[in-house]
């Protein structure tokens, strides 16, 4: 409850005229000097705990969740500092080689159902950050669970050729013209917040499809619907305003006054609604500029 | 003036207390009732359903623009109140029997896990019902605050729910 109220105040004063200046990439991360607090706050844009913590009453980051996806059933691992099974061996460099370029310390290859397409554009401090956060979580001897995949698409052996063709590694490509506020949405949206994994539609190869980005998929998480949020005025949603899209990442209502569900109401309690005011309006000034993608 | 609105207003909070009094009263009998579906046609029930979530839905708009202060009134967020609390009791005795979901009644959003995992999803509508008595009793006052508060807890339990238990078209 008081987590309401001190969101609501966040927002009240917004109202009033008090917003914050957006912020920059790299620097003035919420969390202030101490990388754990910083890393906290990456890791809530990021939203890892939904997909690494298997329930509501189960350990915290051990894994274990199924994801279910048109190329089988894939068990999120323990991001737990457990030695044996999470990850508490890894180094800096190990976790950036995970996040980036989607391969394990032993070399092989992680399936993208991680989305390390979208991580590999976070930038080294924030990598940092989440790396410093993690490790202060309690470690949880819970075993990873093999994933059930039907071949061609179990075979680990050709991950390498998928990430040749669409891992594109490094940050986001420069956008002239563009302010910080965007460039800060563009990076929450598509680097940390991976909207796209499940709002945007996939090849036959399971990767992305970047040129109708944001526009929808068919069949998302648990092979359901997911709706478009590109700014197409029928598709999509070109008629909410920057303060609408802001108000529904904030408490989850969308401007008919209905509540979201489907998944994004977990994304809102354990993401979106965690962000500082400043950054949720830098996703809405963002996505408003989405191209539009009918149907 | 003062004199004159300071009577106007203690009225006007009597008349809502007894008015909150006599929602809850309602309610409270309609809970003693067995469980009576709207109707015994599953396409009936689902749009009687539908009708219903739209009008939370218009409740919650309407209690929004206040807690935004962007237009609202008081007025507005204790009609809003009112016509969530009456739905919110609705749900579990009349509004969800079974055969009504998806499967059954075209263009129906009523997941099968509804009645699959029945005690989890009475459980989320009961949450639903004790966050609009909460928003009503907190209606009374004109506290922005308060209210915002009622509003959210009634705004994650419409979302609770909508995350396990409904599946939108699209």
């Amino acid at each position: 409850m008081a987590f309401w109220l001190s969101r609501l105040g966040v927002s009240l004063a917004l109202l009033a005229g008090g917003a914050s200046s957006s912020l920059a990439q790299t620097s003035d991360q919420p969390g202030g000097d101490d990388p754990v607090k910083r890393g906290e706050y990456v890791f809530n844009a990021a939203g890892c705990l939904g997909c690494h913590t298997e329930s509501k009453d189960a350990p915290r980051l051990a894994g274990g969740r199924a994801l279910k996806t048109p190329f089988g059933t894939f068990y999120s691992p323990n991001i737990t500092p457990d030695r044996d099974s999470g990850i508490g061996g890894w180094t800096q460099a190990d976790f950036n080689c995970a996040m980036r370029e989607g391969k394990a310390p032993d070399g092989s290859s992680y399936f993208p159902v991680f989305p390390y397409t979208a991580f590999t554009h976070l930038t080294d401090q924030d990598l940092q950050d989440l790396k410093a956060y993690l490790d202060a979580q309690p470690a949880v001897a819970k075993p990873n669970r093999p994933h059930e995949v039907s071949p061609p698409f179990g075979w680990r052996f050709l991950l390498p050729v998928w990430q040749a063709m669409f891992l594109d590694e490094g940050g986001l490509p420069p956008a002239p013209g563009r302010d910080e506020k965007w460039l800060r949405g563009r990076y929450l949206v598509e680097a940390a917040g991976h909207c796209g994994e499940c709002h945007s539609p996939r090849n036959f190869l399971g990767a992305v499809d970047h040129s109708k980005s944001l526009g929808g998929s068919a069949d998302g998480p648990e092979g359901k619907p997911v709706p478009n949020i590109t700014s197409d005025q029928q598709a999509g949603i070109g008629k909410w305003s920057a303060n609408d899209i802001a108000f529904m990442l904030e408490i989850g209502m969308t401007p008919d006054g209905d509540f979201v569900g489907g998944g994004m109401n977990e994304v809102v309690s354990n993401s979106t609604s965690k962000l500082t005011a400043a950054d949720r309006e830098a996703i809405a000034a963002y996505l408003v500029t989405v191209p539009p993608v009918g149907r | 003036m003062g004199k004159l609105s300071e009577t106007n207003g203690i009225i006007r909070s009597a008349a809502i207390t007894i008015a909150s009094a006599s929602v809850l009263l309602a309610a409270a009998s309609s809970f003693a009732q067995s469980p009576q579906p709207v109707s015994t046609d599953p396409a009936a029930v689902a749009k009687e359903r539908e009708t219903a979530m739209k009008s939370m839905g218009d409740a919650m708009k309407k209690i929004a623009a206040y807690v935004k202060n962007e237009g609202g009134t008081i007025e507005g967020v204790r009609e809003g109140a009112a016509a969530l609390q009456q739905a919110s009791h609705k749900i579990v005795p009349n509004l969800f029997p079974a055969n009504t979901g998806i499967g059954t009644v075209d263009g129906s959003e009523a997941k099968p896990e509804i009645w699959q995992q029945w005690p989890k999803f009475e459980q989320a509508a009961t949450r639903l019902v004790t966050a609009s008595d909460g928003l009503t009793t907190a209606a009374t006052g004109e506290d922005r605050a308060s209210i915002a508060r009622q509003f959210g807890q009634v705004g994650q339990s419409c979302g609770g729910c909508h995350d396990d238990f409904r599946q939108k078209k699209n």
